[in-house]
């Protein structure tokens, strides 16, 4: 098969990223529901690269991050909500000074956001990544816990229970894609450095990884680090997209987790692309699956619309996906213009 | 004055209730080649995982060109100069083989600690100075990139040097047995070291390949004025390359010196064939 050039490679991304951006810029046309949906696959994007670091291109198994991304959501929607919708809000318990009494723009509470749960993430990562395997996940799933139940106490910062209401929905579309293009790029020349290579020879194989000078606790720290920041970031696109946040567990809590692992492990632990592919699958169908909770007519017949059937139907299509493409669609590797070339070669001769 | 690259005195390695290595002794001087040999579950191994800092000896003390290296990490010891092969391959096989050189570089970028390790115990050694590597490496600095393609030629360098500079880009699973062996030795001589330990390195090769590997062995402890120790169950390949052997047996010494002299040593054979009563 043909080799792409680097010149042609060159273009087809440059082409590529222009075709997005006209998409993006023209995505009012498919209406006001599908240009937000548009902008959560940017957000759910950002979760599950940001996840891939951990969990795919380093292999250790974290079920922290929905922990990460609640920090982020709170820190900034704490620093962007206006002095007077706090005071509304926090009437059980007022806030606490400093927070009661400022309010800065979208993009540094997101970097703010993104840094305390990347602050978190040490704090966290220091004691737990001493364990290794499934204890880690253990430990990191506690955590996450953790993190979710002050957040339901801790009435003075964070409203508890009642959540944060009337958050200023900054996140458009271009917000969140531009945030997801700086992830990718992060991330993306990350597992390509040396540092990349260090980090995929530990997932391999820590003893050898070891002997060959490698620190592997700073690295697998690094890794979750970082991992932390864009967590947080998302969480903070997250917040600003939805406009209210709870502590309930099915919306920042352990199935958020799992939703990100969902994405991630369809599209390939340790693959970028891929779990922009995940991402994207994730947000689509969950959104058209929620036709199955709502009564449907099929031939005259009634079908009750039962609560959570979206989520039953899209276990058994991960179960599908998991079945048919084991290591998930990408693998470990990235989807580049080579691939889909080949595969359209591939396609043309099983034509002629 | 011939100059003591490693020493250990006295190691004791305990597993629970079991002792792998009693009482260990042995030097090496620079630029030797030694071996280490043994029955089965004599405690060869075990003595490799504790010099290069898997585990830590209950007793005893290991010195790395005189500075006490006991008890550090294997990172650190790997940094300041000792690097090793695994006696049952462990590559980083979804890798290519380019790919496993490489990570055997890595730590040019992470060697901080270790040259404050070595600094503090013999002030001739440079003191470590901090760059931001991650940050250059994340923005592709040309300070980082010129790294980076030193490190790529010289990890081809190193594999043309094994003859396997066509499996470049293999991926390292997919190379047979013998190569597999060959890339585990360039990627531990990508890591600088003065000091090589080889664990089995002509495990599952056919003789001819095992003697190839002899030359090879030979070369490149010329070219890289290494020194190195070695465990080998193929004597042939032991009693031709090895100036001083080592012969352990239940985790105890019972026999050191020249081939001859251990060949001819009645404890070695008693050893290995059995004592002369039941024989």
């Amino acid at each position: 098969m043909k080799k792409i050039s680097l010149k042609i490679n060159l273009i087809l991304t440059i082409a590529f990223l222009i075709g997005i951006y006209f998409f993006l810029s023209n995505v009012n046309i498919l209406g006001d529901y599908w240009s937000r949906i548009v902008t959560l696959v940017a957000i759910y994007s950002i979760m599950a690269v940001s996840y891939t670091l951990v969990n795919g291109i380093t292999g250790i198994f974290s079920l922290g991050q929905a922990g990460f991304i609640a920090i982020g959501a709170y820190t900034s929607a704490l620093l962007t909500l206006s002095i007077q919708q706090k005071e509304m809000s926090f009437f059980i318990q007022p806030l606490i000074w400093p927070l009661n009494s400022i309010q800065i723009g979208f993009l540094p509470a997101t970097i703010i956001g993104g840094l305390v749960a990347a602050f978190f993430a040490f704090l966290i990562g220091y004691p737990s990544l001493r364990l290794t395997g499934d204890y880690f996940a253990i430990a990191t799933l506690a955590f996450a816990e953790i993190i979710r139940i002050l957040i339901q106490n801790l009435y003075g910062v964070t409203n508890g229970t009642l959540g944060l209401k009337g958050i200023n929905p900054y996140t458009n579309v271009w917000w969140a894609w531009s945030w997801l293009l700086v992830t990718v790029i992060v991330i993306g020349s990350l597992k390509y450095s040396s540092y990349g290579r260090a980090l995929r020879a530990i997932s391999e194989d820590p003893v050898a990884a070891k002997v060959m000078g490698i620190d592997v606790f700073r690295h697998q720290m690094m890794a979750f680090v970082i991992s932390g920041f864009f967590a947080g970031v998302s969480g903070a696109l997250y917040a600003h997209w939805i406009t209210t946040l709870d502590p309930r567990p099915t919306s920042l809590g352990v199935m958020l987790t799992f939703y990100v692992l969902i994405m991630i492990v369809i599209g390939g632990l340790g693959s970028i692309t891929g779990a922009i592919l995940g991402a994207i699958f994730f947000a689509f169908v969950s959104q058209w699956l929620r036709i199955f909770e709502s009564n449907i007519t099929i031939f005259g017949f009634t079908i009750p619309g039962v609560p959570g059937m979206s989520m039953l139907i899209l276990s058994v299509l991960f179960i599908i996906v998991m079945i048919f493409w084991r290591r998930g669609l990408m693998g470990k590797e990235e989807l580049n213009w080579q691939k889909i070339y080949n595969f359209f070669k591939k396609v043309e001769v099983q034509n002629e | 004055m011939s100059e003591n690259v490693l020493k250990i005195d006295g190691m004791t390695v305990r597993f629970g209730g079991l002792t792998a290595v009693d009482s260990f002794s042995m030097y090496i001087n620079k630029g030797e080649l030694i071996g280490l040999i043994g029955p089965n579950g004599a405690g060869k191994t075990t003595v490799f995982n504790a010099i290069t800092g898997i585990y830590k000896p209950q007793s005893g003390r290991i010195f790395f060109k005189g500075i006490d290296i006991t008890g550090q990490s294997p990172q650190l010891i790997n940094q300041i100069g000792i690097a090793r092969t695994f006696q049952n391959i462990r590559l980083f096989s979804d890798m290519s083989v380019i790919e496993n050189v490489m990570v055997g570089q890595h730590s040019y970028f992470t060697n901080g600690k270790a040259l404050k390790f070595l600094h503090k115990h013999n002030s001739e050694y440079p003191k470590p100075s901090w760059k931001p590597w991650l940050v250059s490496a994340i923005l592709k600095m040309p300070s980082y990139l010129k790294v980076e393609k030193a490190m790529k030629d010289k990890a081809f360098e190193l594999l043309k040097r094994m003859g396997l500079q066509k499996y470049a880009d293999y991926k390292a699973s997919s190379l047979p047995y013998g190569q597999q062996r060959k890339v585990e030795i360039a990627r531990a001589l990508a890591t600088n070291p003065s000091l090589l330990i080889l664990d089995e390195p002509a495990a599952g090769m056919n003789p001819h390949e095992s003697e190839e590997l002899l030359e090879t062995v030979k070369e490149i402890m010329k070219e890289f004025s290494l020194t190195i120790l070695l465990i080998e169950h193929d004597m042939k390949f032991v009693m031709n390359l090895c100036e001083r052997i080592y012969v352990l047996d239940y985790g105890r010494l019972i026999s050191h010196g020249s081939p001859y002299e251990v060949q001819n040593d009645k404890k070695v054979i008693e050893a290995y064939l059995g004592d002369e009563v039941y024989a």
